[in-house]
């Protein structure tokens, strides 16, 4: 009896331990994670700022203060550079340590160390793109006495000395939840975040599936399909037409016979998602006699959100205000007491493919090149589960112009300017314009930014304004990158890049405003070289240029509504076209779209339905588009943009409107109106009669997804006002929108408002996780504090936390 | 009973703090070792480990959000709030009683 006795509580005991001790698939280890002082829910005394602390640390020359306003902000006062970005990597890594190590790991390709062979497939990817491998490279060979190596190797002190007096209680959820440590934080992880960067902005596979649709169309039809010049035009520089938006309504070359030749294997173009805006007006169109600019730029929404917001204070040498990405060492958008700035997304074509002939594709040493063979570099990549165990090997090859990826069997190097070596000016321009103090000043720091092309809206306190695209734009010895490249001559290669003298810009433009909202920076009729390709519909440049055109005595507050403005210039094109192709005819469904006020509010009942309509237009006028047009259900290789779309019913028998699955011709007016009735019948089958059941409310929502998509920690089915085309983009799965809202007004006194979904914190339990959605949802903003020097916050401040150098290093 | 209960739970918690959720085990294998058989040292050991971690767990709550994190909680996990806070409490539990109970047999198997 006693023998079972013991051998029952032996059992009991090792299961316990067993159990407890070791995690279970995906979930953590009970015993550490349940543990009240050290495990969860230790994270819940770790919501809040520091109220009054006082550290000494080792790496600071002298003391920084850093006080806590009540929307979570800490502004920095030090009386160095490196000290106060020192403190930057400090508060950051405080508040978002996890999405520190996740972004990184994410472009290093080593998320299967935290995640487990789900994430090879990307991990892969990554590596093979060579982003961390070129950082790597680039910080090697970078003088540590360097401007940049100081400046992110003082942020990389900051985190680690975060990470080195880390209690348990600090550790961030999502280590408990994965059972994991923080890695320390390497400088040369600021490069891999400027990679990351370039990576989501200017990474394009379009010469590789444009092969693909020229196999199907021909090669005329695919240049007006995915045109070098927009045909509509809305140019960031002011252009030399009389008016603007200038549209092309020329016939677009019509589709040729499919080829014999087999497509390759397809390649999901990008979602062509990334979009932002930037806008300013010059005193003489504002109601103050300042100007105003408003920064509104849209990435992927994410808890916590991409952005951090800071102030930061040297004594005599830097006052600036505004948003970092954690991980970068300085401010990349906001303010000083001199001249505000605002980014968006040039999309300049900065990435070539070069076919390239290897000695053997299955285990390939050398290329050819001018009719030599030349060594290709390898790289051995090892990936590593949580537990250390290696679970692939996979060899990488790179050429002189940048890594190998093989598509469809032929090898394709990348050349590609976000894996030269850039990121540490990237660092110095964008620390030198939160220096600068006109408008001249910012305009010369940002001509050192390379690998992400952005168009950046300036304006200063002394009344200039300014917007230009800067970036590294190549120069291609054939003048265009629409079409791979032969890779086995130099000849092929980039010769340099665009004088900076010619690059899209203006400076206190006649009209006295300026706005950039990712269309083509240059009408083609004051400068037609190439600068990319496939441009995005122009609908936001379009709405924000008439906004301002018609407001004449802006405000700050108008600014503000701009960014949630309802009006949508794509529907104001597309539906008089549809009433036009209905002539007379009646019926529900034309009824609805005559009576539509096309705003896309959050009440609107019609909106569900156009979008309805668009999608069955698309899916009829590029069925030469379809992957398999024989079968029942089948995507598309590629779809034009809706500016390329509405070109094409200009002409009432445009060939591409023939539907050639069927055996009649559709004239335009007969594809709108199938569309038309086939999306009604549609909406009403899906939502049911029209009327509340079709509020824009109800389909159109915001996700704004935890990193690592966990579902309680994410925010999901927010109604906000906006759709496709508007100011404030809501499109796709709604996890793409306005990412950080800002309005400057440059007086005497800086006035600034601003907002970004989500909060400071990253510990999904504080105050300051999501604190800012309600008011980001219905487009309000906050007044931004900008105190000069430390005690001016009132009771305003929350907490503060005083940094004392300890010596060491 | 009851002062035993509370000593040894002072104890658990003690260790806990210090070295972590290993500090039930060891606390309870001390307690199997050192105390009397008929003071049935298993029920005396789950009952210290329950109470300590709750008072553990009730200190993190009074310095922070401890429900609206185990609503969050009960989101990935798929079990409700109140089933993590009861989980957290009878994990420690059951591990000191077996824990003790298996000293306990050890010792008295010794004895004879």
């Amino acid at each position: 009896m006693r023998v079972i006795r013991i051998a029952v509580t032996v059992l009991a005991t090792a299961a316990l331990v067993y159990v407890g001790g070791w995690p279970n698939g995906p979930l953590p280890a009970p015993g550490s994670f349940l543990d009240p002082v050290h495990g969860v829910w230790s994270v819940a005394t770790s919501t809040d700022p520091p109220r009054d602390d006082r550290l000494i640390v080792d790496g600071l020359q002298s003391e920084v203060e850093i006080e806590y306003d009540d929307r979570g902000v800490p502004h920095i006062f030090a009386t160095s550079t490196e000290d106060a970005v020192w403190a930057l990597g400090y508060v950051v890594a405080r508040d978002r340590l996890f999405q520190l190590e996740l972004q990184t790991r994410a472009t290093a390709g080593t998320l299967t160390e935290l995640l487990g062979s789900d994430a090879l497939d990307a991990d892969r990817f990554q590596r093979q793109l060579g982003l961390a491998w070129s950082a790597d490279r680039e910080w090697a060979a970078l003088d540590r006495g360097s401007p940049a190596a100081r400046l992110v190797t003082a942020y990389a002190g900051g985190v680690n000395a975060w990470i080195d007096g880390l209690a348990s209680s600090q550790l961030p959820f999502e280590y408990h939840l994965l059972g994991f440590q923080p890695q320390r934080w390497d400088p040369v992880y600021s490069f891999y975040l400027t990679r990351r960067m370039g990576y989501t902005l200017t990474y394009s596979t379009i010469e590789l599936w444009r092969d693909d649709v020229v196999q199907r169309v021909g090669d005329g039809a695919t240049d007006g399909l995915f045109p070098v010049n927009a045909p509509i035009q809305e140019p960031v520089q002011p252009g030399g037409r009389e008016n603007y938006p200038w549209f092309d309504t020329s016939p677009l070359s019509p589709p040729s016979l499919p080829s014999l030749l087999s497509p390759m294997s397809l390649l999901s173009p990008l979602s062509p998602l990334s979009a932002s805006n930037n806008w300013v007006v010059s005193g003489a169109r504002s109601s103050t006699g300042f100007p105003i600019l408003a920064g509104d730029p849209h990435l992927n929404l994410s808890l916590p959100s991409i952005w951090y917001e800071v102030h930061i204070v040297v004594e005599g040498e830097l006052d600036a205000y505004g948003v970092t990405i954690p991980g970068s060492p300085g401010l990349l958008i906001g303010f000083n007491r001199d001249v505000a700035w605002s980014l968006t997304n040039v999309g300049a074509d900065v990435l070539d493919y070069y076919r390239e002939d290897f000695d053997d594709l299955a285990a390939p040493t050398q290329y050819r090149l001018d009719g030599v063979w030349e060594r290709l570099e390898r790289r051995i990549e090892t990936y590593r589960d949580p537990s250390g165990k290696t679970i692939a090997v996979d060899s990488m090859y790179h050429t002189h112009r940048g890594p190998v990826r093989v598509v469809g069997g032929t090898p394709y190097s990348l050349r590609w300017t976000n894996l030269d070596g850039f990121a540490g000016k990237t660092s110095t321009a964008f620390a030198a314009a939160a220096r600068a103090t006109s408008v001249a000043e910012l305009a010369d720091a940002f001509r050192e930014l390379y690998p992400s092309a952005q168009n950046i809206v300036m304006a200063d306190r002394h009344g200039s304004i300014g917007i230009g695209s800067f970036g590294w734009f190549p120069l291609r010895p054939d003048g265009a990158g629409v079409r791979s490249k032969d890779g086995t001559t130099r000849s092929a290669d980039w010769s340099s890049r665009w004088p900076v003298e010619t690059y899209p810009g203006a400076i206190d433009p006649r009209q006295g405003y300026l706005a950039s909202a990712n269309q083509q920076p240059l009408d083609p009729f004051d400068n037609a070289a190439y600068l990319g390709v496939n441009w995005p519909s122009p609908w936001r440049a379009m709405r924000i240029n008439r906004l301002l055109r018609e407001d004449s005595s802006v405000t700050p507050d108008d600014m503000r509504r701009f960014q949630t403005d309802p009006g949508n210039e794509r529907a104001e094109l597309f539906v008089p076209l549809f009433l036009e192709a209905a002539g007379e005819r009646s019926g529900v469904a034309f009824d609805i779209l005559r009576s539509w006020n096309r705003r896309f509010v959050r009440e609107d009942t019609v909106a569900v339905f156009f979008e309805r309509v668009m999608d069955e237009i698309e899916a009829r006028v590029w069925d030469e588009l379809l992957d398999d047009p024989s079968a029942e259900s089948s995507r598309r290789v590629a779809t034009p943009s809706e500016q390329v779309l509405w070109r094409v019913l200009q002409q009432a028998d445009s060939p591409w409107c023939d539907d050639r699955r069927t055996e009649e011709t559709e004239s335009c007016a007969t594809i709108v109106d199938q569309s038309v009735e086939r999306a009604f019948q549609n909406t009403v089958e899906r939502f049911g009669q029209p009327g509340v059941a079709w509020r824009w409310e109800r389909h159109r929502r915001q996700n704004i997804h935890h990193l690592l998509r966990i579902g309680p920690l994410s925010r999901l089915g927010i109604p906000v006002q906006g759709g496709s085309g508007n100011l404030n983009p809501s499109s796709g799965r709604g996890t793409h929108g306005a990412s950080w809202r800002m309005v400057v007004e440059l007086g005497p006194q800086v006035r600034a408002q601003a907002i970004y979904p989500g909060g400071q914190s990253g510990n999904p339990v504080s105050d300051w996780y999501d604190d800012r959605i309600d008011k980001w949802q219905v487009g309000e903003l906050d007044d931004v504090l900008f105190p000069e020097s430390p005690g001016r916050l009132g009771e305003r401040m929350i907490g503060r936390l005083t940094l004392l150098a300890g010596g060491g290093q | 009973m009851i002062r035993r209960v509370i000593v040894l739970g002072i104890v658990m918690a003690a260790l806990t703090w210090f070295i972590g959720w290993w500090g039930v085990l060891i606390g309870s294998i001390g307690w199997g070792l050192v105390a009397e058989t008929h003071t049935n040292p298993a029920r005396t050991a789950a009952l210290a480990a329950a109470g300590a971690w709750s008072v553990l767990l009730l200190s993190t709550a009074m310095q922070g959000p401890v429900w609206t994190l185990a609503e969050m909680l009960s989101g990935i996990f798929g079990m409700p709030a109140v089933g993590l806070l009861v989980v957290t409490v009878m994990f420690p539990a059951l591990l000191a009683l077996s824990s003790a109970a298996l000293m306990g047999e050890l010792r008295s198997l010794r004895n004879k």
